[in-house]
């Protein structure tokens, strides 16, 4: 080092001399060149550049000059790094060096307004230099990243650090593990083969010599024909990256397999006199490396919210933080760390993080986007972390729980993991092709969690960098392509395989019915192939008039209706039955009509048919849809025994389950009742659909057989005004017993089969076609033949039965396997139609196969990922649970272990973490916990500025981890300190506030999702981890902060810093109405210690943060609340209009004007960076 | 930008705030964040990825400052629009040779036809301008415009539904979850102003059939791009922006006096902790102050005069619909927004074509003739980018029944129309050809993938290299095939 760079070190230090300082002085007036690297170092250090005494010295363009032109990269003598290097060894004393005492800030002003009038944007981009490829830096991989290497000439090469980086990046597409792209059939890739005699050469690498070995002449070639990388690659080598490998030859080219694919060895931790355990040992090892001291610990108030948040996602109370800071006992942080991890907060906290992995959302994602009943799930998953489950079993239940022997509900939960992934319905979408994304989405999934590779890469070719061969990738998604189930979702919710949960009351007949209707079918199959001899004789013989009068038993009459006056607004088709029904209230019957729907505009209603006499009798009607589909329609049907006493039974279907019965096409409707005295025992519906989930049951008849007199009954036909003419009912029939709805398709259909006896009549064929011949035996078997058609109205009533019990259930998607072996076909390049070899399913071959005791499914696949010998799956488990406490991962790239993805930082430590989780028997709480336990975590997390120099993005840990919080961290955290968190734990998807139009600008009209409804009560207020979540227009105060869509795993999210995100905090009703809450919070009774604005504030900040507000803080927030009082003083009414945002009623206040003013400081304690951060 | 470097600019700005603090109040620092912050002292040019993009420059001289993409959701017509097919008026109701169909893939919606009967098109096609290019009676306003811009009637895609056709176009891939090319557009160029977003979304009401497919928020999603450069849907309905509008009761006032309390107290924050990203917190809200006037402004359309929405049409007046959106977009790509896109929804014609066709074409024609007419007049044509089309085309064979009168028109992946023109496009030409039945490609095919790679190019990007590592692969709008800009539109 030479003199003056000691003398500008000394001076970061604090330490020059006078005498010192007068040579420093004079080096820089005398030598440009003194002044060029002292300027250099101001880019550096903030507080040379603003050193009053040395500044006069340097000429101000001197001063901008090399940061605006860029000039520093040319400088030869290396100094670069050894400024570097002094900038680490002052890092601690460095910020309080030379105060900045006499500088006059107007200089810097006036330089900054000149530098910026001609760095304007437009500027810049009219000015840039066009060259063709020339002007463009490398775009840089998207987190800053500072691994410390050996670098450049004379340090030690490792392999896997420093070379394997540069191999993968400019030479595997080529020269790597895909035979396709292979190029003159080198590998560097693998050892052998880059060692190996090519051609005419002795080998690509020849070892301890560079100048001889052809890799290095090629990268260092000027010929065009023979640079690598070629120019068409567009990728060049630096002069850095040409010295690693020029050394690494020269050290002899040893060769290392890559980290990832070695099992993990927990290493001894180094020695090391800070911390308290294996951890800090790693990383104070890691910062002694580096020249990096450790920050003090944080104060306790600090901690406390710290741990809350990282282990609950929600803040303190104030209580909580008062405890710990006033705690003396030593185990008081121990025990407050117990006491998070035990709160049910916990496992949603955890399961949040899980979810985004496991792409979880309320709705199918593709085209429709129709609602999916998945919630179940996600409260496994809530569960599992709330009961600690290991992660081993976590994991074997999820990926191949059904397979497990006499699985539980729970294990079979559990395996909603891989039906999480984005389904269609569209129209033209063609099953093979949706059968190959769906094994590829669930196979990339499994690899990306558990063992962090990248594997998709390798569904259309052999993976490019990583040892993964299309074949590899095959037979991994083999394990995904063996579901028992539709590949179509039907758009449906519960797209099978499924898993029914019906409720506590409904479970002992669940049971019974399942085991019946299995009976029941069986009977039916054997009763038919018993009577299989009278259809062929029936149909031998079989006429028209048969068909045509074949009917029920029971038919007490039917009429045919003729709208009397076509054109007018309300048609009565009066009828007098010959026969009148004896009704009671225990008189069961079924009612068949045939009826067109007219377009009912929302909230329309309109009379069926009816017998009524004014108190008595039964209404149907046609209802427009409910809210979440207003186009389709609903029936609603009415049994009265006396309107006037409210003595009635009705059932109204519900829209948004179901289809409309075709509209604007007549069709046979039913009602059918049973005479139990009971709403549930009327079916109503189309004869193919019935109707039975309703969203309004009135169950309210008198016990007991009521109201045996005869009624004089008429019958009517009414439709609104400037319906279609031809909607309306046009016969009708009544019979004396319940029917089942099935039997009226049938004698709908009559027509039909008529139609079809004189084609055949016609044409002299003596054979039908099967699909005929089908529906003549429907027809006889369900309706003519005695003996089958009494088993079937008894199975009818089975299905019925059990159909109504699964309709009102919980229903989870599950995997279920096929009976066959999991096997998939290598596609080429990844078409669906390009089938070629068949493979079995199988682990990739890089990590050893599946050993032979594990079978060839889900459940081998799972034993293997969870398998001691898995190097993989815990490095990855614990880099994840590492980056949810300390915001970036050991590895930051947590979705890619692979040769692409990022060294780790700290490469023992993961590894000591990875079998000590292991050895733990998985368990996750103790790895948390361990992890928060350590001093480096508790450090406080300020800044010094010479360390950031060295590690900006915090991975060296010398401070705590301060970073913002995800989104629905944020929401909750507003609502838990307001006070308004509903913290029920669990339950179906709720919709909180959300801007008008979100679904329903982008919805395809027909979806069940299109129209958002905000909920009315808890549902507004629930922790955002219940959330509705449609992946085709997520919720935006989410995904403004980062949340990704949930259309593929995720597992790291990015931290912007956008408008949009301050506007979300400033203005949605949510944090607008949370505001208002915790002023009120203030302003109860007992809310604050002083009931004045200043302790209210206090107060309100306590409730925020925990802790008391600082001084200086609550100046400008109480300065704020006075100006806030003199504007909204002025407009009162706006005072008042402000404090009604939301659903929730304000507390009713004498002075609106005060009650806006502390809200609009609560909103202001909400928007603090402070409050929005982790620290 | 190098995140060391932001923070030497950071710290630098601490110890000048430091010690100005008692003397310099918040209006003061207010005034100054922004600018420090966003491109001040010692920041190079084309490093702060916010303001320049992850490019820093571009690969070379941009033809593009900016973008309107006009998307027509639900594939457009070709046969009735653009690509003029007279023979088939004596192929009326015959089948399509097989040779022409070649095997290709149909959709569910067709493929259980037992035949596919001819339906050509209804309307009159005349040359128009000097390229002489055709155009149909249901567009008389575009083809006025036939002379400004270049007529790609060769563009196709592998896609055959919807949902992955659209999401391919847009984000260069049929799986959901790339970023879409507004994104990358923002990620790498980066922002041409201080108070609006770098890329907005404008959804349309349409007077089609109602049944409209869907579409997603991923359209205009980023991906793994940061999320600062995903679309900002600019609404019609309720606020511009999402949460733009101060609560009932709040004033620019007080919404001032609030955040300069806010800031104030994170300045003392960044004081405590040092870290970067809390002056850039302040710098955000004072972004979110200046859009809370800003956009407002932007969308408050009283200040044009009446010849414009003229110029555009009588729809130009209502907010949401197309005409208006053409407007919205012309007064975004005036304010230095980089690139906007409308979508317009409703071009799904499977049935009932000549009924919805002509109230789609309607919806789009006068506005289309408008914006090209109001960028040429403003002299921003020749650096605006504009791009009209679909997802993909449909068949010369009906879906349904065929009538004299009726036809129905099935997804078409093998050939459409699509056509660009502004920031040095060709203009007055028509590129490419298709057979007879507007079913093959006979010249200068022109892939999806290449129309992206060509949109980039014109705003000076090489599409090979705008990327993003993301999961061991270096994600590109083009994707892993390969993708040429088709130099035959360019001038």
């Amino acid at each position: 080092m030479n003199e003056l760079e000691t003398l500008i070190g000394r001076m970061l230090e604090g330490t020059l001399s006078n005498d010192e300082r007068r040579d420093l002085e004079a080096r820089l007036q005398r030598e440009p060149a003194a002044r060029r690297i002292y300027t250099e170092q101001c880019q550096w250090h903030a507080e040379l550049a603003l050193n009053t005494e040395v500044k006069p010295l340097l000429k101000a363009e001197e001063l901008i000059a090399p940061a605006v032109g860029g000039n520093t990269a040319a400088d030869p003598s290396g100094n670069a790094a050894m400024w570097r290097w002094i900038g680490v060894a002052t890092a601690v004393g460095a910020v309080a060096g030379w105060a900045v005492l006499r500088y006059n800030p107007a200089d810097l002003v006036a330089e900054t307004e000149v530098s910026i009038v001609s760095l304007t944007p437009e500027a810049a981009y009219q000015e840039a230099e066009f060259s063709e490829h020339g002007s463009l830096s490398r775009p840089p991989t998207n987190f800053a990243v500072v691994t410390p290497t050996a670098g450049g000439y004379g340090g030690e090469i490792s392999f896997n650090r420093d070379v394997r980086p540069i191999l993968s990046e400019n030479c595997y597409h080529c020269h790597g593990p895909d035979a396709n792209t292979r190029k003159a059939e080198l590998r560097l890739d693998i050892e052998a083969n880059a060692f190996e005699p090519h051609g005419d050469y002795a080998a690509a690498i020849i070892r301890g010599d560079a100048e001889n070995s052809p890799i290095f002449q090629r990268i260092t070639s000027t010929k065009k024909s023979e640079i690598m990388p070629p120019a068409d690659s567009h990728k060049t080598l630096t002069a850095a990256e040409k010295s690693i490998i020029h050394d690494w030859i020269i050290q002899g080219a040893e060769w290392e397999s890559h980290w990832a694919f070695m099992k993990p060895e927990k290493a001894a931790p180094p020695p090391s006199n800070w911390g308290r355990g294996p951890i800090d040992a790693f990383i104070a090892a890691k910062q002694v490396a580096l020249r990096l001291a450790p920050n003090r610990p944080a104060d306790r108030a600090t901690l406390a919210r710290r741990l809350a948040l990282d282990l609950t996602g929600l803040p303190p109370t104030p209580g909580q933080v008062a405890d710990l800071v006033t705690d003396a006992s030593p185990d008081a942080y121990e025990r407050y760390v117990d006491a998070l991890l035990a709160t049910p907060a916990y496992g949603e906290h955890q399961a949040r993080f899980w979810l985004d992995a496991a792409r979880y959302a309320d709705t199918h994602g593709l085209h429709l986007d129709n609602y999916r009943e998945i919630w179940p799930y996600r409260d496994w998953v809530v569960q599992a972390f709330n009961r600690n489950q290991p992660f081993d079993e976590f994991t074997v239940e999820q990926i191949a729980g059904d397979l497990l022997p006499n699985p539980t509900e729970d294990q079979l939960l559990a395996t909603g993991f891989s039906r999480c992934n984005p389904t269609t319905s569209e129209g033209g979408a063609i099953d093979d092709e949706y059968r190959a994304i769906y094994a590829k989405d669930r196979a990339e999934t499994a690899a990306t969690v558990y063992l962090g590779l990248t594997v998709g890469c390798a569904a259309c070719h052999d993976h490019k960098f990583d040892p993964i061969s299309q074949k590899d990738f095959y037979q991994f998604s083999a394990f995904f392509n063996n579901i028992d189930g539709p590949i179509m979702d039907t758009n449906r919710h519960d797209t099978r395989p499924n898993l029914v949960m019906p409720a506590a009351a409904d479970e002992a007949d669940w049971e019974r019915l399942q085991v019946e209707l299995k009976t029941a079918n069986r009977e039916l199959k054997r009763i038919e192939a018993e009577r299989e001899d009278a259809f062929v004789d029936w149909l031998a013989a079989v006429s028209p008039d048969v068909i045509e009068s074949t009917g029920l038993a029971g038919e007490l009459w039917q009429l045919q209706l003729t709208p009397v006056a076509p054109d007018a607004a309300q048609i009565i088709a009066v009828a007098a039955p010959e026969e009148t029904l004896a009704w009671t209230s225990r008189t069961a019957f079924t009612i068949n009509l045939d009826h067109k729907l007219a377009q009912l505009a929302a909230g329309d209603e309109t009379l069926i048919a009816s017998q009524f006499d004014g108190d008595r009798g039964w209404r149907l009607y046609a209802l427009s849809g409910d809210r979440d589909e207003p186009a389709a329609a609903r029936l609603r049907f009415e049994l009265i025994h006396s309107l006037a006493a409210g003595e009635m039974l009705a059932v109204t279907s519900q829209a948004n389950r179901f289809a409309s019965p075709p509209q604007l096409r007549a069709s046979s409707l039913v009602v059918s009742y049973d005479g139990s005295g009971s709403a549930a025992g009327i079916t109503m519906g189309h004869p193919r659909r019935v109707f039975i989930d309703s969203d309004l049951t009135i169950d309210a008849l008198p016990p007991g057989e009521v109201g045996a007199s005869e009624l004089q009954l008429f019958a009517s036909v009414e439709r609104p005004e400037e319906a279609d003419p031809s909607a309306g009912t046009t016969r009708i029939a009544l019979y004396d017993r319940p029917h089942p709805l099935h039997v009226f398709d049938l004698l709908w259909k009559k027509g039909g089969l008529v139609k079809i006896l004189a084609q055949v009549e016609e044409s002299g064929e003596t054979e039908m076609e099967s699909k005929q011949l089908n529906q003549f035996r429907d027809f006889y078997f369900d309706l003519i033949d005695p003996t089958y058609r009494e088993a079937k109205y008894e199975q009818a009533a089975i299905e019925l039965a059990h159909n109504l019990i699964y309709e009102r259930s919980t229903v989870s998607l599950i995997m279920k396997e096929r009976e066959a072996a999991a096997i998939a076909h290598i596609l080429y390049r990844g078409e669906y139609d390009q089938k070629g070899d068949e493979v079995a399913a199988n682990v990739p071959e890089i990590m050893g196969g599946l050993p032979e005791e594990f079978p060839a499914n889900r459940l081998g696949l799972a034993r293997w990922l969870v398998a001691d010998e898995n190097p993989l799956t815990a490095r990855v488990t614990v880099n994840r649970i590492w980056q949810n406490i300390f915001g970036i991962g050991l590895v930051a790239t947590p979705e890619d272990f692979g040769i692409m993805g990022e060294n780790p930082s700290h490469p023992e430590l993961l590894d000591w973490l990875a079998v000590d989780f292991r050895e733990s028997g998985w368990n996750v709480k103790a790895m948390i916990k361990q992890l928060v336990m350590t001093d480096t975590y508790r450090q406080n997390a300020r800044i010094k500025a010479d360390e950031y120099e060295v590690d900006p993005a915090n991975r060296f840990l010398a401070r705590g981890p301060r970073y913002r919080l995800d989104g629905e961290v944020i929401r909750d955290q507003a609502l838990f300190v307001s006070g308004a968190l509903h913290d029920q734990v669990g339950g179906p998807p709720v919709r909180p506030y959300q801007p008008t139009g979100i679904w329903n600008t982008v919805a395809y009209s027909g979806s069940n999702t299109r129209f958002y409804f905000e909920d009315e009560d808890d549902g507004l207020y629930r922790r955002s981890l219940y959330t509705f979540w449609k992946r085709t227009a997520p919720p935006p105060s989410m995904t403004i902060f980062d949340a990704p869509s949930r259309e593929n795993c995720s597992v790291r999210r990015d931290r912007t810093n956008t408008p949009l995100q301050a506007l979300t905090l400033m203005n949605d009703p949510q944090f607008v109405e949370a505001a208002r809450r915790l002023a009120e919070r203030a302003l109860s009774p007992g809310g604050a210690i002083e009931q004045t604005p200043r302790g209210r504030i206090e107060s309100m900040y306590r409730f925020a943060f925990g802790y008391e507000v600082p001084d200086a803080q609550e100046e400008v927030l109480h300065k704020s609340y006075l100006k806030f009082t003199e504007k909204f003083g002025e407009d009162p009414a706006g005072a008042v209009a402000f404090i009604q945002t939301g659903a929730s009623a304000p507390m009713p206040v004498d002075d609106p004007v005060a009650f806006a003013s502390l809200t609009m400081v609560a909103s202001q304690i909400m928007n603090l960076d402070s409050f929005i951060t982790k620290y | 930008m190098d995140p060391i470097q932001h923070y030497v600019n950071l710290e630098t700005r601490r110890k000048f705030l430091g010690n100005m603090a008692m003397g310099l109040g918040t209006a003061a620092l207010s005034a100054l964040a922004p600018k420090a912050l966003l491109g001040g002292p010692m920041v190079s040019p084309g490093t702060d990825p916010l303001r320049h993009g992850m490019l820093g420059a571009t690969h070379f001289a941009p033809k593009a400052k900016r973008g309107i993409y006009l998307f027509m959701s639900g594939a457009p017509s070709q046969l009735d629009m653009f690509d003029y097919k007279p023979q088939m008026k004596d192929l009326f109701d015959k089948d399509l040779p097989d040779s022409i169909r070649n095997g290709q893939r149909l959709t569910g919606m067709t493929s259980g036809q037992d035949r596919f009967p001819i339906a050509p098109s209804i309307y009159d096609f005349q040359q128009h301008g000097k390229s002489g290019a055709w155009v149909s009676e249901l567009l008389p306003n575009t083809a006025k415009i036939v002379d400004d811009i270049a007529i790609i009637k060769s563009m196709w895609t592998e896609a055959i539904n919807h949902d992955p056709a659209i999401t391919y176009i847009q984000t260069g891939n049929q799986i959901p979850g790339r970023p879409s090319l507004g994104s990358w557009l923002s990620y790498g160029l980066g922002s041409l102003n201080d108070n609006l977003p770098t890329f907005v979304v404008l959804n349309s009401s349409w007077t089609g059939r109602k049944e409209a497919q869907a579409f997603f928020t991923r359209l205009w999603g980023a991906g793994p791009l940061p999320s600062q450069h995903q679309g900002v849907a600019l609404r019609s309905d309720g606020d511009p922006v999402l949460y733009l509008s101060n609560p009932h009761g709040v004033s620019s006032d007080i919404r001032r006096l609030m955040l300069d309390g806010v800031n104030e107290i994170n300045e003392d924050i960044f004081h405590e902790f040092g870290d970067p990203e809390t002056h850039a917190r302040i710098s955000q809200y004072e972004m979110a102050f200046r859009m809370q006037s800003s956009v407002p402004e932007l969308t408050d359309l009283s200040d044009e005069p009446d010849y414009i929405f003229d110029l555009y049409g009588p729809d130009s007046r209502v907010p949401g619909t197309f005409a208006y959106n053409c407007l919205m977009s012309r007064r975004l790509a005036e304010k230095g927004v980089r690139f906007s896109q409308i979508f317009h929804r409703g071009w799904d014609q499977h049935g009932d074509l000549p009924k919805d066709l002509p109230n789609q074409c309607q919806d789009v024609d006068r506005a289309c003739y408008g914006l090209i007419t109001d960028l040429k007049q403003r002299g921003m044509y020749d650096d605006t980018l504009v791009v009209w089309g679909g997802e993909f085309g449909r068949t010369i064979y009906c879906q349904g029944e065929l009538t004299e009168t009726d036809y129905g028109r099935d997804h078409h992946p093998r050939c459409y129309t699509m056509w660009m023109g502004g920031a040095g496009v060709k203009k007055g030409v028509v590129y490419g050809d298709t057979d007879e039945f507007s079913y093959n490609i006979t010249k200068d095919p022109v892939h999806i993938r290449d129309l992206n790679a060509t949109i980039l190019h014109q705003f000076g990007v090489d599409h090979h290299q705008l990327n993003f590592k993301h999961q061991g692969l270096d994600l590109k709008l083009t994707g892993v095939e390969e993708a040429h800009v088709v130099k035959g539109v360019l001038a």
